[in-house]
């Protein structure tokens, strides 16, 4: 399957970049950062929304990143949403995967991003033995702002633009995620 | 205001029109008509090849490789949408009474859904799979529609064209492979109703396993047929079956 191969391939180009930027200067924070927050990897789990077509979807967002260098950090984005339209149960499974510039503040951090990857898509029918799946290419753009609570701890909300393919048509739908960071690191 | 601060707002603003560009992005194009009835609708893709027309409300025809969105236009407006990429759609202003929603995809026709005996003010949710370029209706429901005083108009006793029904009775013809025409238990039809059972889930009463379950519908057997009556006239009747249940 294309999709699947161009997944491997971009996973491959991000592995070297991802390392290093994990262990090449373990506790240095980069120019700006609030000497009580760790630089470290984070990862963010939230309550997501997003309005897919036509149907409004609840679900999930997990997302990590990495440091790479300055402001820049590797980014993969997990999510899930989950809802019913017409009659039919919807579920949208998007797996992401791009970079991120961070504006750093000393309590609020506002970031942009963009990602790159692909969506599955399920569609059943209650009650009847009938559903179709498809997997196809996916992005997003959009950015969001954390603050910053505790040490390793922050409160983010986000906003994207996802740009997902799917019946022949590119469609660009609007999520919106409101969960907690963890920071790692020293 | 220095670089860092301008760019820094730059992106916040951005990232507000993205969402906002989002927001109304997936609404449905073209024009609304002047009626007050609602349509919510799902798409679902399908294995190229196995898909048999729902009589009477799908009326199948024969397409060939299409590519691009699907378009739904309704006969007789202007009214036109597009399919989103997961499949739903939403038409608004439809008149009420009849309408057909026809289904086209790079200018060929996959097929057509003709509702009737809808009220002012009602919602209809509509479920059709594209499949081997046909389209298949799954499901059709009709909300926020009284139920006629007398039944008269229907061949089926105390139905309702897109409500739930539950039959009981003998299979009395096997159109093919996905429908068949049913005889009703007791008074309740004047003449056999036909069952469109492409998206059904077929059990057998004693039989773990349903996997070889359909093959047991025959002239004959007992059935209890549970789904959506998408049409129903004084003497014809067509329940799209999402359950089959195979009694004897």
């Amino acid at each position: 399957m294309p999709i699947r191969r161009a997944w491997l391939v971009l996973l491959l180009t991000l592995l070297p970049g991802l390392a290093g930027a994990g262990g090449a200067k373990p506790g240095k924070a980069p120019p700006g950062w609030h000497p009580a927050e760790p630089p470290g990897p984070d990862v963010f789990a939230a309550y997501s929304y997003t309005h897919a077509g036509e149907a409004s979807l609840n679900g999930w967002q997990l997302t990590g990143t990495l440091p790479f260098r300055k402001g820049i950090r590797w980014e993969a984005d997990l999510s899930g949403h989950y809802g019913s339209f017409a009659g039919a149960d919807l579920s949208q499974l998007t797996f992401l995967a791009g970079a991120r510039y961070v504006f750093h503040g000393s309590r609020l951090r506002p970031f942009g991003h963009a990602l790159l990857g692909g969506v599955r898509r399920t569609t059943s029918v209650p009650g009847a033995s009938l559903s179709s799946s498809d997997t196809d290419w996916g992005g997003g753009l959009g950015g969001g702002v954390g603050v910053r609570i505790a040490r390793r701890w922050a409160v983010r909300v986000q906003a994207d633009l996802l740009l997902l393919h799917g019946l022949g048509q590119w469609d660009a739908d609007p999520r919106l995620s409101l969960g907690a960071v963890y920071r790692f690191g020293r | 205001m220095t670089f860092r601060k301008f760019v820094l707002s730059r992106a916040i603003l951005g990232v507000a029109a993205l969402a906002a560009a989002g927001c109304g992005s997936s609404s449905p194009s073209g024009p609304s008509g002047t009626g007050s009835v609602r349509v919510e609708g799902t798409v679902l893709g399908g294995p190229a090849g196995v898909g048999v027309a729902a009589r009477s409300t799908g009326t199948a025809q024969s397409a060939g490789a299409a590519s691009g969105p699907i378009i739904v236009t309704v006969t007789g407006t202007s009214i036109s949408v597009t399919v989103s990429g997961n499949g739903t759609f939403e038409i608004e202003g439809l008149p009420e009474g009849t309408f057909t929603l026809v289904f086209t995809q790079g200018g060929v026709i996959l097929g057509q859904v003709t509702v009737t005996n809808v009220a002012a003010g009602a919602d209809v949710q509509v479920v059709v799979q594209v499949t081997g370029g046909t389209v298949i209706l799954v499901q059709l429901k009709i909300q926020g529609q009284e139920k006629p005083e007398s039944s008269t108009s229907c061949l089926i006793s105390g139905g309702t064209v897109g409500q739930g029904i539950e039959l009981e009775g003998d299979v009395a013809t096997i159109v093919n492979a996905a429908s068949f025409k049913m005889d009703v238990n007791g008074n309740r039809s004047r003449g056999l109703a036909d069952v469109s059972a492409s998206a059904a889930s077929f059990t057998c009463v004693g039989k773990a396993k349903s996997d070889d379950c359909k093959a047991q519908l025959q002239v004959g057997a007992k059935v209890h047929v549970s789904g959506t009556l998408t049409t129903c006239t004084p003497t014809a009747a067509t329940v799209v079956a999402t359950g089959v249940k195979i009694q004897k």
